[in-house]
C-alpha cells in the first residue's frame, strides 16, 4: 500500500514537474541577446574567468556569441553545445549532469542527440516562455554555471 | 618576344604578390573584433540590411558573432563559413567568386576544403599580420562584401 502510494506520488510528482515545464515563447532578439553576454561577462570578469559565451534561439540557432581574450579554444565549441541543449530540451545542462552522475537510469541521458551534460547551459525564460538559451564555457562547470546564471537572470 | 615578356612580368608579380602575403599574427583580441563588428553593423544598419556578421581569429575560431533581428538563419553558418575561409586560405572570398567564374581548371576551387567562393569574407590585417577575419551573409553578395569591407577599416 505504502509502495502504492509512493508511486502515485511519484507520478503525480513527474507530471507536476512536466506541466511546469514552460513552453517556448517567441525567440529571443539580439538586444536581449546582446544583454544576456554582457550580464554574463560582468559576472566572468569580477572572478578573472575567461569565458566564451553564447546564445541562441529557440529552435538553437545561433544568435550572439563573445569569446573573452585567453579562453581556451574548446570552450567555443562546447559553450554552443550547452546553450543547444537547453534550447532544444529546455532543462538546464546542469539536470542532466546530476541525472548522468547518479548513474543507473540517469545514463540514458548520454544516449540523446546534441545533448550537453556540464553544468553551464540555461534556457532562457521571460514572461514564463523559453525564449532561447545561454551556453558558457572556459573555466569549471560551478563556475560556468554561475555565469551562465547571471546572463539569463539579466532578462527577468 | 612580347609574350615572353608578359610572361616574365607575370611570374615576377606572382612571386612579388606570394611575398607579401602575410603572415598570422596574435589571435584578434575581444576588443578589435567588437571594432571590426561595430563598424559593420553600422553599415548594415545604414542600408537597413539584416545580416549576420562573424569573426574569427587567426586560427578560424569564433570570436563574436551576431545576427541581426529577421535575418535568415542559415547565414550563421555561412557567415562562420566566409570568415574561416578568408583566414584559413588568407584570401577573400571575393578571389575565389571571381577565379571561379572564369570556369575552366579554376572550377577545382570547388574542391577546396571549407573554401568559400562569396563576396563578404575577408581577412582582417593589422601591421602585416593576419590576426583574423570577418565573415557577411545575409544580404546579396556585393552587400555582404560592403558590410564586411566596412568591417576591415573600422580597425584602421
Amino acid at each position: 500500500m505504502r509502495k502504492l502510494l509512493l508511486a502515485i506520488a511519484a507520478g503525480a510528482l513527474s507530471f507536476a514537474a512536466q506541466a511546469q515545464m514552460p513552453s517556448y515563447g517567441p525567440s529571443i532578439n539580439l538586444e536581449q541577446a546582446r544583454k544576456a553576454i554582457a550580464a554574463g561577462q560582468v559576472e566572468a570578469r569580477k572572478n578573472g574567468w575567461p569565458m566564451a559565451i553564447a546564445v541562441l534561439d529557440t529552435a538553437g540557432n545561433l544568435v550572439a556569441f563573445e569569446k573573452m581574450d585567453d579562453t581556451q579554444t574548446g570552450s567555443i565549441d562546447v559553450a554552443v553545445d550547452k546553450a543547444r541543449t537547453s534550447a532544444i530540451y529546455r532543462r538546464s545542462t546542469k539536470v542532466i549532469q546530476d541525472a548522468v552522475s547518479g548513474g543507473g537510469g540517469g545514463l540514458r541521458f548520454l544516449t540523446l542527440r546534441a545533448a550537453s551534460a556540464v553544468e553551464g547551459g540555461l534556457p532562457i525564460v521571460v514572461n514564463g516562455k523559453v525564449i532561447g538559451a545561454i551556453g558558457v564555457s572556459g573555466a569549471n562547470p560551478d563556475q560556468d554555471g554561475m555565469v551562465a546564471k547571471a546572463g539569463a537572470d539579466a532578462l527577468k | 618576344m612580347r609574350t615572353i615578356l608578359g610572361a616574365v612580368l607575370l611570374t615576377a608579380f606572382a612571386f612579388v604578390t606570394q611575398a607579401q602575403a602575410q603572415t598570422y599574427g596574435a589571435p584578434i583580441t575581444l576588443e578589435q573584433a567588437r571594432k571590426v563588428f561595430s563598424a559593420a553593423e553600422a553599415e548594415m544598419k545604414k542600408n537597413n540590411w539584416v545580416q549576420s556578421i562573424a569573426i574569427v581569429d587567426s586560427g578560424g575560431h569564433l570570436v563574436l558573432f551576431q545576427r541581426a533581428d529577421g535575418s535568415q538563419f542559415a547565414s550563421a553558418k555561412v557567415a562562420e563559413d566566409k570568415a574561416w575561409s578568408a583566414t584559413g586560405f588568407k584570401r577573400p572570398g571575393k578571389m575565389f567568386q571571381d577565379r571561379l567564374a572564369t570556369g575552366g581548371v579554376e572550377t577545382r576551387i570547388l574542391l577546396l576544403r571549407g573554401v568559400s567562393a562569396f563576396d563578404g569574407g575577408d581577412p582582417i590585417v593589422v601591421d602585416g599580420k593576419l590576426i583574423g577575419a570577418i565573415g557577411v551573409s545575409g544580404g546579396s553578395g556585393e552587400q555582404d562584401g560592403q558590410v564586411s569591407k566596412a568591417g576591415v577599416a573600422g580597425l584602421k
